[in-house]
């Protein structure tokens, strides 16, 4: 047992491995011909040099501040309607959960374009009058940068799924005590639904960090860049500084694996048989 | 409790973002009395050349107090320029001034997105001192959408260390298509599954189309006829350089790349003899790497019936949609300004397109390559300017793709592109 | 209907703003331009134009076919290996963390770190993958640039980045199933693979629904692998519906019949979705309604 685990997760990690052994190799090492998996000699200065590239703060606040905006939002959001689409009945709800699944399906290469246009012509924003003309609406704004990504059918279906899961008791002990449909869902179904949190949140937190298309149109000064843009910091036309562009690489994933350790002890917490216990 | 302390939490953090998000808002376009702004769009090439156009930007600035630049670096791949000015295009946030590539000329330049600029180069004292190529690259129909201010040929190298390896003599490199053939016949190297581990010539698997085409232009063909719009790959000249390529292909010298993936070249890695590349992707790889300066030979444009490589160009244009153009012209001039080309060329070692620097550019730094720049640059095509360009080299690499995995003849190959245009510009 | 809860309304209302706004509506705009030959100039009602060419258009066909055979084989390995991790790591040993973290972080990194390292597995000269066949006396292959592999290829990157998020989406829904009923199978003397077959399985089901939903149309929508890896290429062997899409509408222009495509792979990735709704076992939903 032991040993599938430990080859599993040495074949999953290979190619990291190879990324942290290039972000240590020296760039002459680089450009040398031949390729070799381990570096001849360790350059940890790598890292330092690739932060120095740039306003890597800035960079990194931005992309905090996108992610944790878009996350916390969109948990209230999807929840709510997750909820209410698993357990209550009301009219038109087959379809309108079936048509909240489009969402999912359309390719983000096909509204993208329309969606910008739009936020353009955002109006009393960024210069715009009440009609949505004259400024540049909420290009460049950390508000255009988020909103698009809030909506998501896919944390909506995620919910909707977990929440089938629960035993109806649940729902009948809360009608007996009188309670109504909003508090049965605020005081039992969200604080016995951390594992569901955790999981969108860590999920669409990964979504959005390395989001790079629609930053890229959305953001018009090197002020407003995310992590993911700035790691065309280390790819010229010509030529691709392997050892900056992994060390920057290596840097931007770490906050990810750290909400991931943050999170994975709720992925396993045993949760609604706790809940009708107590 | 804790349900109701996470829904503040959240509520709170709603309220925030909707803070951030009006905190970064835009200022209100210019007004009258204050400096007019201008934006300035340039694809991204590496860290000096970045550093170079903030700082021009500034000193026009300085010396220019009414008007501001704002510069922008989009990143180089073709693509991603793209999605970012369809964008710009829809929301009418166009830049004023974009530093665009030959291809963007006919692809959008001549469907509207860029400005005429011949009013303002009729009136312009310092234009015949321009090589009259960097008018006539961005002309469509009369009308001139941009000025070359950067020609960027694909020149044939070749390793001398590896040309003494084989028994030939470094000095001569190929000039013909004969000699090509034969020469990277003698320089590839296998080993003893029979894998080539060193290239002969450096044939492309992927996006070949800036590969394939100087062989059709040398042999008297070409992929479109121009003026009509119209494909022309039913030619038996354009056959020949098809058939011509396929021994290549079939020889089995190369090991197979992405043409456009410039870092991923086998030339550059020091895995091929000879390769077809682009001058500015020379000099950013002889700046990290001055030692190989040593080896590396300049082959002269290869002939057939005609010597033509292929050169693609840098051009200042402006946007059509600008309300600035002439503060953009201004902008404009003083980038061609003769003190800001040497500039560049010392800075950056770009060419120069005026006549009068000429002295000026030879006299220092690397004479031999920069007299090879300006060789092929005079002899060479660039990307059709066309609104069918796009179509036809789709179908220009897929009929190289099929000839190069040997699914198809060259015939049927050159046959079906040739249908396949039709029909597409006509959906 | 009886006993409705009018509650749901104010709900689904905050979801549902912006799921018309930035999905509804962008959707109603290329249905519109789907009609005409929008080319980012000028537009003009061309009917049925558009529709009608995808049926000549040679590389679109190609796509359908690559990106069928992506979704197909992406799904079926990533869920049978992604059920196989969350079992094996579904327990609280000590040191269990570090193996569930290293099968996640394929899916933390991004699409673009990840392709450039697997270009380099794949290098026809001196990759990894070459090596390793090597070691076993078997010759180098082409990989990328090879017609007959290069899909293979994207989909063994594909399976791999992904199989850590269908982990942790069936971690989560074991977590689900109440511990008593593995209690009473124990003291009804059930074999642990009875068990899994009884109790696991069909527990499972609304997430094993989930995942192969989701999955199914994440596939239909591959694109930045095939963009980053291959171009397309080798002779349109890994071009994919939205790769297509992207060149139609960003290189040569043809909005309008880039809409048609959008439009047509939207009803095909429905129709799979629906088909899957209403005959796929999704556990206990319907009968509440």
């Amino acid at each position: 047992m032991i040993g599938v685990m430990i080859s599993a997760s040495f074949l999953m990690l290979a190619p990291f491995f190879l990324m942290l052994t290039t972000s240590l190799k020296s760039s002459a090492e680089l450009k040398s011909i031949g390729f070799s998996i381990f570096p001849k000699e360790i350059s940890f200065a790598n890292y330092l040099v690739a932060m120095q590239r740039g306003k890597w703060v800035r960079y990194f606040y931005n992309s905090f501040v996108i992610t944790t905006v878009t996350v916390l939002v969109s948990l209230v959001i999807n929840s709510m309607a997750g909820y209410a689409f698993a357990r209550l009945r009301f009219r038109g709800r087959q379809i309108l959960f079936i048509s909240s699944l489009i969402g999912m399906m359309i390719p983000p290469q096909t509204t993208m374009i329309p969606v910008f246009i739009m936020l353009r012509h955002f109006p009393l924003v960024g210069g715009n009058d009440l009609f949505g003309s004259g400024g540049i609406g909420l290009i460049n704004s950390y508000t255009g940068l988020v909103i698009p990504f809030i909506a998501g059918s896919f944390g909506v279906f995620l919910f909707r799924q977990y929440y089938l899961n629960f035993p109806h008791s649940l729902d009948d002990a809360a009608e007996i005590d009188g309670v109504g449909k909003l508090r049965c869902f605020l005081w039992i179904y969200v604080p016995l639904s951390k594992p569901a949190f955790a999981t969108l949140g860590a999920l669409k937190a990964t979504q959005t960090w390395n989001e790079y298309i629609w930053p890229l149109i959305m953001t018009t000064t090197s002020d407003m860049r995310t992590v993911q843009l700035a790691l065309a910091l280390f790819r010229d036309e010509h030529e691709i500084q392997w050892n900056y562009l992994m060390s920057a690489t290596t840097i931007i994933t770490i906050p990810l694996v750290v909400l991931f350790l943050f999170a994975q002890r709720f992925f396993v917490e045993g949760i609604v048989t706790t809940g009708i216990k107590g | 409790m804790k349900g109701r302390i996470l829904l503040i939490v959240l509520l709170v953090s709603i309220f925030e973002a909707g803070l951030v998000g009006a905190g970064g808002k835009q200022e209100k376009p210019a007004e009258k009395k204050e400096p007019v702004k201008i934006s300035f769009w340039i694809p991204g090439s590496d860290k000096a050349s970045e550093d170079y156009f903030f700082e021009a930007a500034k000193e026009f600035s300085s010396r220019t107090p009414s008007i501001q630049v704002e510069v922008t670096i989009l990143p180089p791949a073709a693509p991603d320029i793209n999605t970012k000015l369809n964008a710009a295009k829809l929301s009418n946030t166009y830049p004023d001034v974009f530093s665009s590539f030959i291809v963007f000329i006919g692809a959008r330049g001549i469907r509207g997105e860029f400005a005429d600029l011949s009013p303002f180069i009729e009136n312009w004292a310092d234009k015949d001192d321009f090589y009259p190529s960097s008018f006539e690259l961005g002309k469509y129909k009369g009308k001139i959408y941009g000025i070359s201010y950067f020609p960027a040929p694909e020149i044939l190298v070749y390793r001398k260390d590896f040309f003494r390896e084989a028994g030939l003599d470094p000095e001569k490199p190929p000039r013909n298509w004969e000699e090509l053939e034969a020469y990277a016949l003698k320089l590839v190297k296998r080993d003893a599954n029979g894998n080539v581990i060193r290239a002969g010539l450096d044939v492309p698997a992927i996006n070949p189309e800036v590969f394939i085409k100087p062989f059709l232009w040398q042999n008297g063909a070409a992929v479109l006829d121009e003026e009509k719009e119209l494909p022309t790959l039913d030619d038996p000249k354009a056959l020949e350089a098809f058939q011509y390529v396929k021994r290549l292909i079939d020889a089995k010298i190369s090991i197979p790349y992405d043409y456009q993936k410039k870092s991923d070249i086998p030339f550059i890695k020091g895995n091929a003899a000879m390769s077809f590349i682009m001058a500015s992707t020379i000099t950013s790889t002889l700046k990290s790497n001055p030692s190989l300066r040593e080896i590396i030979g300049f082959a002269p444009p290869i002939e057939r019936r005609k010597k033509v490589p292929f050169t693609g160009h840098r051009l200042f244009t402006i946007g059509a949609t600008s309300k600035y153009k002439n503060e953009a012209w201004e902008f404009i001039q003083f980038m061609l300004s003769k003190e800001q080309m040497l500039k560049r060329s010392r800075l950056l070692d770009m060419p120069i397109v005026r006549k009068s620097l000429e002295q000026e550019y030879y006299k220092d730094g690397d004479a031999e390559f920069k007299k090879v720049v300006v060789e092929y640059s005079k002899l060479g095509k660039s990307a059709e300017v066309t609104t069918v360009t796009a179509i036809s080299n789709k179908y220009l690499s897929d009929a190289y793709q099929a000839v190069y995995s040997g699914k198809s003849s060259p015939e049927q190959a050159l046959k079906d592109a040739q249908e396949g245009i039709l029909k597409d510009i006509k959906k | 209907m009886r006993n409705t809860h009018p509650i749901a309304y104010v709900l689904i209302l905050p979801f549902y703003v912006f799921l018309f706004f930035f999905i509804l509506v962008p959707i109603g705009m290329n249905i519109f331009l789907s009609f005409t030959n929008y080319d980012l100039i000028q537009w003009e009602y061309v009917g049925w134009k558009n529709y009608r060419y995808l049926f000549q258009d040679s590389h679109f066909h190609l796509s359908l076919r690559n990106t069928s055979i992506y979704a197909f084989f992406t799904v079926g390995f990533s869920m049978v290996l992604g059920l196989g991790a969350a079992l094996l790591l579904k327990g609280n040993p000590p040191g269990i963390k570090v193996f569930r973290v290293s099968f996640y972080i394929p899916y933390i990194a991004s699409m673009v770190a990840v392709s450039m390292i697997w270009l380099w597995i794949y290098d026809p000269l001196d990759g990894i993958a070459n090596k390793i066949l090597n070691l076993f006396g078997v010759p180098s292959k082409q990989w990328l640039y090879d017609s007959r592999y290069a899909l293979s290829c994207i989909i063994v990157m594909s399976v791999w980045k992904v199989l850590g998020y269908n982990m942790i989406v069936f971690l989560t829904g074991l977590q689900a199933i109440p511990t008593y009923l593995y209690e009473a199978a124990t003291i009804d003397g059930a074999t642990s693979f009875q068990k899994f077959l009884k109790i696991t399985l069909p527990m499972l089901q609304p997430i094993t629904f989930f995942l192969f939903v989701t999955g199914v149309i994440n596939s239909f929508k591959v694109f930045e692998q095939v963009a980053i890896l291959t171009a397309g290429g080798p002779s349109n062997a890994t071009t994919t519906v939205v790769h297509q899409i992207y060149n139609r509408a960003f290189n040569e222009f043809s909005m309008g019949y880039a809409a048609s495509m959008s439009i047509t792979l939207l009803l095909l990735i429905a129709i799979i979705t629906l088909v899957n709704y209403r005959y796929g076992n999704q556990g206990a939903d319907l009968e509440i309604g």
